[in-house]
């Protein structure tokens, strides 16, 4: 029995020891060690240091010898935050216990992504949920959509979310009307399928709209074959009057996806300012000392290789709100939005 | 924990000593054996695609296991099922909504069948070998920031070898065994995975509104054991307390390393398992 016993310990120690054989000592938390993984995880996953003209090596030619074992936390955040800022992409982002770096391109005091009282506006609240919601515009026989997340809740990839499918019941309350204003000036992204879900409200043939590729490969041309991605007419019904789509520089990521989908009907006008210029899905990746960063991981261009990452989508009328507008409860962008429907009426 | 384990040791004696009726001879050559069991389960999992930093766990897995043993086979279906928080090393800054940690899920279910090769009669050692077929999901929920969850997951159906010694001891209601199964060849998902968006099966399903495990079932790849290092060894010490009636305890070590891109992306899993069942035998 003494025998068994101890074959029986000896197995359990021996399961026990076993992480040593199969795993590696993870890296430890040191400044270095923190400044080197930031580096080389931007050095291999991200896609886009050519189309924004960024030296990577000569960053870390630049900000490696500023870094040693003495160097703080905060210096480190400086440096770190010092590195991605030039990237102006709102995909960017540092996260940590001292604070968040964005390396986005939206200015202090831009006003074109504030609401500016929607009641001065609209009427007749419509059909609504957490994602999307519509109005009628007074005075005019003009339809209203915001659509303020093209996400869905807690999930970083998931099926597409059947509660874009109220816009099948929008449709079909906006049918009779001379065209419709989506605004997506608050709309920072989401799931690419569920901007398909949207967009394909208002085709009538099956269109190119947006073509990726991934950085696939450590290499700097390490990238996938484009995949194209296209839009077609689904739901009972399509709207194919006039439509108008509200952008700012808010208006980010699958919202830009949407944007660019929308550009290629006929009957579609952008109005507001150039959008943020972040198309690709993000990734996060993780450092010794706790703190993540995201980056973008592919590169897309429109279904005319015209490359927007890093650049943002020019509405095709540029119009802005200012501080004025706000203090006078005026809100120029929508104005021009109804402006278009009116002139494209008659 | 140790406390819970004395107490299920308690219950199955118990309840093998209530059962204990008859004194045929325990190990006749053709049985049927059901063993159902739950123990501690330590889990390690590092998947370059998603962090290059491991994490562990620890659960309280079940698996439930039916053997025949034939005159000169054995056959062994198993399920073993496994749901654990996997925690890393990182520190947590929860106010920053930087919380590391994975929801893992682990199935494994599988069949194998063994024709004896050898009898070491003066040993009352027996030698099977034959094979096995088995599946295995590995589904993973890895934390992004401010509680957003990333899936990832690791799937092989796979056919392999398998090895296993029986000893039977000289009072006959006491069985020990030994086995190991290798797999040899094994239809992956997610394979050239080079980080969490981006990989050939991965890419497509940027807007990709139907099934996406259903999608990725569809298009895995045949990998062998340059891409799929993989086996699984298990320990077990049976003691009968009736003819129909005992009670196991079982080791268990599965290890894989998928590699998920090129040389450079591994994705590795190393579970290690004390199982304590009862064992019923027909």
């Amino acid at each position: 029995m003494k025998t068994k016993i101890f074959i029986l310990l000896l197995s359990i120690i021996s399961l026990s020891s076993c992480e040593k054989i199969f795993f590696e000592e993870d890296i430890s938390n040191t400044p270095i060690n923190n400044f080197e993984m930031f580096w080389s995880d931007f050095d291999k996953f991200y896609p886009s240091f050519e189309i924004k003209q960024i030296d990577w090596d000569s960053v870390y030619r630049i900000n490696r010898p500023g870094i040693s074992d003495q160097t703080s936390d905060i210096q480190l955040y400086n440096v770190l935050s010092s590195m991605i800022k030039p990237l102006k992409d709102g995909h960017v982002t540092l996260v940590s216990n001292l604070g968040q770096c964005d390396s986005d391109t939206i200015p202090h005091g831009y006003y074109s992504n504030m609401r500016i009282h929607p009641q001065n506006y609209l009427s007749s609240f419509g059909i609504n949920n957490s994602n999307i919601s519509n109005w009628s515009v007074k005075n005019y026989n003009i339809g209203y959509i915001s659509i303020n997340t093209f996400d869905v809740k807690g999930e970083a990839f998931v099926y597409a979310d059947d509660s874009f499918l109220i816009i099948d019941d929008i449709i079909k309350q906006f049918k009779d009307k001379d065209g419709i204003i989506i605004d997506l000036r608050w709309n920072g992204g989401g799931l690419p399928t569920n901007v398909e879900t949207i967009a394909n409200r208002f085709t009538d043939s099956k269109r190119l709209y947006i073509k990726l590729r991934s950085k696939n490969g450590p290499r700097k041309n390490d990238f996938s074959d484009w995949i194209d991605c296209y839009i077609e007419p689904k739901g009972p019904e399509q709207f194919l009057k006039p439509v108008v789509v509200l952008t700012s520089k808010s208006t980010g990521s699958a919202a830009e996806w949407f944007t660019l989908a929308m550009k290629t009907l006929p009957n579609t006008s952008i109005v507001g300012d150039t959008t943020a210029g972040c198309f690709s899905p993000k990734i996060e990746r993780e450092l010794p000392n706790g703190w993540s960063f995201t980056l973008s991981s592919k590169i897309a261009v429109s279904a005319g290789m015209v490359q927007y990452e890093g650049f943002g989508i020019p509405p095709d009328y540029y119009v802005l709100n200012t501080k004025n507008d706000l203090d006078n409860k005026r809100d120029a962008i929508l104005e021009k939005g109804i402006e278009l429907i009116e002139m494209k009426k008659k | 924990m140790v406390k819970y384990f004395f107490l299920l040791f308690v219950i199955c004696f118990q309840s093998a000593i209530s059962f204990s009726q008859d004194t045929r001879k325990i190990n006749s050559d053709k049985s049927h054996v059901f063993s159902f069991y739950t123990g501690y389960s330590k889990y390690i999992e590092r998947d370059d695609a998603m962090s290059p930093f491991k994490y562990r766990g620890y659960s309280l897995p079940l698996e439930v296991t039916y053997r025949h043993n034939g005159a000169k086979c054995r056959q062994i279906f198993y399920v073993n099922f496994d749901k654990l928080k996997l925690l890393s090393s990182l520190p947590n800054y929860e106010n920053a909504g930087l919380s590391h940690y994975v929801q893992n899920t682990n199935i494994q279910i599988g069949y194998s069948y063994m024709y004896r090769l050898f009898r070491l009669a003066k040993f009352q050692t027996d030698i099977y070998f034959g094979g096995e077929i088995n599946s295995l999901l590995n589904l993973r929920r890895h934390a992004y920031i401010n509680n957003n969850e990333f899936l990832m997951l690791d799937q092989f159906s796979s056919i392999g070898l398998k090895a296993l010694i029986e000893k039977r001891f000289s009072n006959d209601k006491q069985v020990a065994t030994l086995n190991i199964n290798i797999p040899i060849l094994s239809y992956a998902l997610m394979k050239n995975t080079y980080n969490a968006y981006n990989g050939d099966k991965i890419d497509p399903l940027m807007n990709y509104s139907g099934n996406m495990l259903l999608y990725l079932a569809k298009n895995g790849d045949f990998v062998s054991l340059n891409r799929l290092v993989y086996f699984k060894t298990e320990l077990s010490f049976i003691q009968f307390i009736s003819n129909h009636i005992g009670v196991e305890c079982k080791l268990s070590l599965r290890y894989y390393q998928f590699t998920q891109y090129e040389d450079m992306n591994y994705s590795k899993n190393l579970q290690s398992q004390i199982l304590i069942g009862i064992v019923g035998k027909l």
